[in-house]
């Protein structure tokens, strides 16, 4: 969805059009549950469904364009992932109840277990960044947000931004080069590196 | 060295040949894939947003707060007020099971006519409570009215001998004492009376086996 595209459906879910929440749910809330998944968040669905509604429930009052809107979704998203945090240091580990079955509709279980093990390997391999460096980078490349996006949804300026990115990236580099990720495994996650 | 990220201004790509593109891709990675499926709450709103609280914001914490704190507060105002109603309710029965308080103030009663016996009906109870000491007391005195000798030691010389006539009382003009006589016992009632009078003034009166005294002062015989 591009920018004027984003800015029409966020106009029209401001005025109650039902087609475009589901049209934004649709856009935003698999990044927005890959930045949750990518802080660890364990129950990632729930809490991004608890993101939307949150969000669509202030939308009467939300003024701006397409890309304010997604920075919004993101800071509520931060904030969640930051609650979520809080709330299992108080009532200790989470553990996620399977009990889902085989789903029909889902891909294959090889394409599952290795998009499993594609996410447990980068949310391992983000694990190693501090909180900060890890928001930074997510936001980024999962919410495709821009520096000056990012440092608005992190409540930082734009050059914390860019130092934490930049640690970020070093920090990354450093552990790719001693265990480098099967590019087999990259292949089948995404084309463009087979 | 350069910097290889790019600066594009939304998003972040690096080139393939960057060290840190496979996790950068395995994270973007993450975000191509199916809707997450909504909550049932979710889903109610996307089914009819103007029906499940568009335009509506859930209260905040701090009017959780406030809703919960309310209630508390009232609570403990009626715990309060209904521990303090039991205190005093129970000061109050104790109060009555003793009959009244210890600073009640007497009844004044005031007699206009000190002739006048009618009794009045105002604290008849305090009447009769501050009556029964003075009838304690005449009664006590009329005990010790009966029971008193007038002259001791008048009554001892007639018992034990011993001693001068004019020792005896009421003896002035009542002629000779006959010791020697046998004294009763019922000469000398303890009833009202003078033993004065028993003794001297009736001269021998009093004694029964005391010889007859001659008028105008005889002599007793010892």
């Amino acid at each position: 969805m591009d920018g004027a595209l984003m800015d029409a459906t966020v106009a029209a879910a401001r005025v109650g059009d039902r087609a475009a929440f589901g049209q934004l749910w649709v856009e935003l809330s698999p990044r927005v549950g890959a930045y949750l998944r990518s802080h660890g968040v364990g129950d990632a669905e729930d809490v991004t469904s608890e993101v939307f509604l949150a969000v669509f429930r202030q939308m009467g009052r939300f003024e701006g364009s397409g890309a304010a809107f997604r920075a919004l979704v993101f800071t509520v998203a931060h904030r969640r992932q930051v609650d979520w945090h809080r709330q299992r240091v108080r009532r200790g580990p989470w553990v996620a109840w399977d009990d889902a079955g085989h789903d029909p509709a889902a891909p294959s279980a090889e394409s599952a277990a290795l998009a499993v093990l594609g996410d447990e390997w980068v949310v391992a391999l983000l694990a190693t960044l501090t909180p900060d460096q890890r928001s930074v980078l997510a936001l980024r490349v999962v919410a495709d947000l821009s520096l000056e996006e990012t440092a608005a949804v992190l409540g930082k300026d734009v050059g914390s931004v860019k130092s934490l990115q930049h640690r970020a990236l070093a920090r990354l580099r450093k552990e790719l080069s001693g265990k480098p990720y099967p590019r087999e495994a990259l292949a089948r996650l995404n084309p463009r590196h087979a | 060295m350069p910097e290889p990220e790019d600066p594009a201004p939304s998003g972040l790509h690096l080139p393939a040949s960057d060290p840190a593109a496979p996790a950068v891709e395995a994270l973007r990675g993450m975000s191509a894939r199916e809707p997450v499926t909504a909550s049932r709450e979710l889903a109610a709103f996307l089914e009819n947003p103007a029906g499940e609280g568009l335009g509506t914001s859930s209260p905040s914490r701090s009017d959780l707060v406030t809703v919960v704190r309310l209630p508390i507060r009232r609570a403990a105002v009626a715990v309060g007020a209904a521990v303090a109603l039991a205190a005093l309710g129970g000061v109050a029965v104790a109060v009555a099971s003793t009959g009244g308080g210890q600073d009640r103030e007497p009844a004044h009663v005031q007699q206009d006519d000190p002739s006048d016996t009618t009794t009045t009906t105002e604290a008849t109870d305090t009447e009769t409570t501050t009556a029964e000491p003075d009838d304690t007391e005449s009664e006590a005195s009329e005990t010790r009215s009966a029971t008193h000798t007038a002259n001791a030691t008048a009554s001892a010389n007639h018992h034990d001998g011993v001693g001068a006539d004019d020792q005896h009382a009421d003896v002035n003009g009542g002629g000779e004492v006959d010791h020697r006589a046998e004294h009763s016992p019922t000469a000398h009632p303890t009833g009202a009376g003078d033993d004065a009078d028993d003794q001297g003034d009736d001269q021998g009166d009093s004694d029964a086996q005391a010889p007859a005294t001659q008028p105008g002062g005889g002599s007793h015989r010892h």
